[in-house]
């Protein structure tokens, strides 16, 4: 399997490529009111209102690394409709919505099957991560897309709730 | 119009100033690209064969088109960029090789600004005039001692008479060396072979008496004139003509054998002198053949006037023949290429013609030849005033390139309209720059700074914004072809192909891009280097003439003889002598007499006369070093301090000369005549014409110039926050280890700014040593 690629602040991170629909430059975002800063705001995508999730936010804690300038590019995730077979058949699943995925820049497609993976190191409590994927002297922190979306979602429920 | 170099072009890849390199990868570019034409219809092809799904065949196909019109606008970034590359290269070069051009012919100018002065100055000396009245005076006695001869019938004595009447008829002829001399011993022996009255007699004694006198007042008129040689070295000769035209007196004693007696009376400067008005007028006779010199001259001249009054009558002409030829080549050797030898460069002119368009002086006579019409294209030739103009031209069968300027003039001299040319092969401009690791300096920096102009970073970001173009598209193409499972498995090669090409393009115009950022440093390092040069050599040049002013002045009669008979009414002359020296000479501030005890006895600035009688200086250096003076010839100079004569100034800069008794060229010293040049204001304004300058000819903000003593303390500034006075600059040793003549360029960091920066050490000029300076001309790179 493939996955893509790209860097949060100066760590990698991958997900399978079937996740993603496009990857492009970033693009307007608007702001909306709320508390969870992890979402950076909403965008129009081909007429369709989207959610932009800031990953720096996601992933680290400290504030000062989310330099809006440094984050360049947008990863595009895919839906459940456009999942191919084989992704599937892989057990994989998507949102009914697409989400934007907000990264600092992209590095490249890498095949798994030639790559060695290891679980997530003890000492990283990552919520997000599934393991650690080893490709030439890169070390790249596979990311749990059902487990980011479902976190968020639950969040953003919650606030909901106690409003 | 396709020789302007200042409209816009453009560079076709067949130019033949692009380096063969460039070319290949210029084609291998382009060939890359066209690569991905048939692959992108390949992917139109394949998308038929692996998806019978319209809309998946149209996704496909869509893809390819964008991959087809990206790949055809990165062929147009691609020659753009060419185009900026050679096209950054030729207006560095040319904004160089222009200011190298303007720079001779204003140094030039510079240079004969201050010959205007001397001329009208030195006229005025009254050792010449006295002379000119005397030989007059002793001319008109010969007709009177013509007539009692032709009344005593001297003619029956045997042997002289004719020869002595026809010496006196045609007086002039006495003037030629050694024949006064010769005359006074004939005239002896005819006198005493006639009989006249005792009256007679008393004439003839007078007469006789009154030849030796003229004899030694033109010797003492050629005295002063070497004496005024020997303190300004850049004049072969020195003249002293009668109103007739006939030369009484000259300074090179090779030539006086020749010249004395010579008439100029056809000649114009000799014309032209006579009449001028007063003594505030001079004339300049441009380069031409004089009776007086063996070579072609240029001559400055006024009139010599009655009394030495600059409103007195016309008795004289003097004439000073400048030494064109040496101080030409001294200017057009400057900032010429040189090979290992140390020889300008083959293919590598300079040159300087006068307003007709004719050659006055070049680097290689042998091509260039004096007198001859340059060989160069008519609007070089054909300029105004202060205008510059570049060309391309075949010289020698070479591609060449001409840069010419002709002269505004300097302060109040309008010039003589010379122009001043630079000749280089073309190649030169568009040739390989060395790679500049040396500097510390990453290309990456480098295109984000202030070095770099607008335009070629803008082509840097659009490059950049292309890189990741590609990478989006062949990662997108990925990214779809999964989605098509095993059927897209065709498709992979296709983005792998376009992801190559793409990465090798963008990467080699990232290499050019470089590689431009790199030329561009090194041409704005030579251009610091430039202006530091020629900051140095200004300075080097102005105190020369300070050298020259203080040997003259110091054997002024006025002032020895007020130090042998010390009375006040020969000190208050001494001081009125000054103030008019001054008057003429305005980059002084004071001219001080001192006696042999360091005691101040005149001064030209006579306000402040009380307060510096009180002064003694014996124990300051200026005075010290004049006093051990063994030679009129020699000078002394005192390093940039401050000093008790001037309370109010933070430094002075004085020169000084040893006063002799009688004017003597040597021998002991009575005194010390010290003078107080006007250095802040001097050295700024050089260096203030020294400051690096944008294409549009703006002062670069944040750049400096400045010079330092050989302790890199700060003498002088054009930034007195950043580099005041005093400062002691913390410079990279490659300055510190520059030699006399020398000049160094790099990159330097100070108060948290980095700076490149171009350095140039004196190595004087003429007589004048220097005292170990520098000049320094700093830019900001961010």
């Amino acid at each position: 399997m493939e996955y893509a690629t790209f860097y949060v602040a100066e760590d990698l991170f991958g997900i399978p490529i079937y996740l993603v629909q496009e990857i492009a430059r970033k693009t307007m975002v608007y702001p909306i009111p709320g508390h969870d800063v992890r979402i950076e705001g909403l965008m129009n995508l081909r007429g369709r209102t989207t959610a932009v999730i800031n990953l720096k936010r996601c992933l680290f804690k400290a504030d000062e690394k989310s330099d809006p300038d440094l984050m360049r590019k947008m990863i595009i995730l895919e839906t459940q409709d456009g999942l191919p077979q084989e992704a599937l058949e892989m057990g994989m699943s998507a949102g009914d919505e697409p989400v934007v995925l907000l990264v600092d820049d992209v590095f490249k497609i890498i095949d798994g099957e030639r790559e060695s993976f290891y679980p997530p190191p003890a000492n990283v409590n990552e919520t997000y991560i599934e393991g650690v994927m080893k490709s030439d002297d890169n070390l790249i922190s596979l990311l749990s897309i059902p487990k980011l979306i479902t976190d968020l979602v639950t969040n953003m429920e919650d606030e909901n709730h106690g409003s | 119009m396709a020789a302007d170099m200042g409209t816009t072009k453009s560079f076709s890849i067949f130019d033949p100033s692009i380096r063969f390199e460039h070319r290949e990868f210029y084609e291998k570019i382009v060939s890359e690209l066209n690569g991905i034409f048939p692959v992108c219809n390949q992917g139109e092809s394949t998308a038929v064969e692996i998806s019978a799904n319209a809309t998946e065949q149209e996704q496909i196909t869509e893809l390819m088109k964008r991959v087809e019109n990206f790949s055809g606008e990165l062929l147009d970034v691609t020659k753009k960029l060419f185009d900026q590359y050679y096209v950054a290269k030729e207006e560095l070069h040319e904004s160089i090789l222009n200011t190298t051009a303007y720079n001779k012919i204003n140094t030039l100018d510079r240079n004969l600004l201050e010959r205007t002065c001397d001329v009208r100055w030195w006229a005025l000396e009254t050792a010449f005039s006295n002379c000119i009245q005397f030989y007059e005076d002793t001319k008109d006695m010969a007709s009177d001692i013509l007539k009692l001869l032709d009344k005593s019938q001297a003619k029956d004595i045997p042997g002289g008479p004719e020869e002595i009447t026809g010496k006196l008829e045609n007086f002039s002829v006495l003037l030629k060396e050694g024949m006064l001399s010769e005359f006074i011993e004939d005239f002896k022996e005819v006198c005493g072979q006639i009989h006249i009255s005792s009256a007679d007699t008393k004439v003839f004694n007078k007469f006789q008496e009154r030849l030796g006198e003229l004899a030694s007042k033109i010797e003492f008129a050629c005295f002063r004139l070497e004496d005024i040689n020997n303190s300004y070295t850049l004049y072969r000769d020195l003249v002293i003509a009668d109103s007739e035209g006939f030369i009484i007196a000259n300074s090179n004693s090779d030539r006086r054998s020749a010249v004395l007696g010579m008439s100029v009376k056809e000649e114009d400067w000799f014309i032209k002198a006579l009449a001028t008005k007063n003594g505030t007028e001079y004339f300049a006779q441009d380069i031409n053949n004089s009776k007086v010199e063996d070579q072609l001259s240029l001559v400055y001249s006024t009139a010599v006037r009655e009394n030495s009054d600059e409103n007195g009558n016309v008795t004289g002409a003097m004439g000073v023949f400048f030494d064109f030829q040496g101080e030409a080549k001294i200017i057009l050797e400057e900032y010429m290429p040189l090979d290992e030898d140390g020889i300008i460069m083959d293919g590598c002119y300079s040159m300087f013609t006068n307003s007709k368009g004719r050659i006055i002086a070049s680097t290689d006579e042998n091509i260039l030849g004096v007198g001859e019409n340059a060989h160069i294209p008519r609007k070089n030739r054909m300029l105004n005033d202060g205008e510059r103009k570049n060309s391309y031209l075949v010289f020698e069968g070479v591609d060449s390139a001409v840069f010419s300027s002709r002269t505004d003039g300097y302060l109040d001299y309008r010039g003589l309209g010379w122009s001043s040319h630079v000749i280089v092969p073309k190649s030169r401009i568009f040739e390989n720059d060395a790679d500049q690791d040396t500097y510390n300096i990453s290309a990456e920096e480098l295109l984000n700074s202030k070095i770099i102009p607008d335009i070629n970073k803008q082509t840097y970001r659009k490059v950049q914004d292309d890189k990741e173009s590609i990478q989006l598209i062949s990662l997108n193409g990925i990214v779809f072809a999964s989605k098509l499972g095993k059927r897209g498995g065709a498709l992979g090669p296709i983005f792998n192909q376009i992801t190559k090409s793409g990465d090798y393009v963008t990467s080699r115009m990232e290499d050019l891009l470089k590689e431009m950022a790199n030329g561009e440093l090194r041409l704005n390092l030579k251009a610091l280097e430039n202006f530091s040069k020629q900051a140095i050599d200004l300075i080097d040049r102005n105190l020369f003439e300070r050298s020259a002013d203080i040997r003259w002045w110091a054997t002024d009669e006025y002032f020895w003889k007020a130090l042998l008979n010390p009375s006040e009414e020969n000190f208050l002359k001494a001081g009125n002598r000054l103030k008019v020296i001054n008057g003429s000479y305005t980059m002084y501030r004071n001219l001080v007499l001192s006696d042999a005890n360091g005691d101040i006895k005149a001064c030209s600035r006579t306000e402040l006369k009380n307060e510096l009688s009180k002064i003694n200086v014996s124990d300051q250096i200026w005075f010290q070093m004049g006093m051990r003076t063994a030679f009129s010839s020699e000078y002394a100079v005192q390093d940039v301090a401050s000093s008790s004569l001037e309370k109010n100034k933070e430094r002075s800069l004085i020169y000084s000369g040893g006063v002799r008794k009688d004017g003597e060229r040597e021998g002991d010293t009575i005194g010390v005549l010290g003078i107080l040049f006007d250095w802040d204001t001097e050295a700024k304004k050089i260096l203030e014409t020294c400051l690096p300058t944008d294409r549009q000819g703006v002062i670069i903000e944040g750049s400096a110039a400045v010079y330092t003593n050989n302790e890199f303390e700060v003498i002088e500034t054009t930034d007195a926050e950043r580099f005041p006075v005093g400062m002691k600059l913390n410079f990279p040793d490659q300055i510190s280890e520059l030699k006399a003549g020398e000049t160094v360029s790099g990159v330097w960091e100070y108060k948290e700014k980095r700076y490149i920066f171009g350095s140039s050490r004196t190595k004087g000029y003429r007589e004048y040593e220097g005292l170990g300076w520098f000049a320094h001309v700093l830019r900001p790179i961010f």
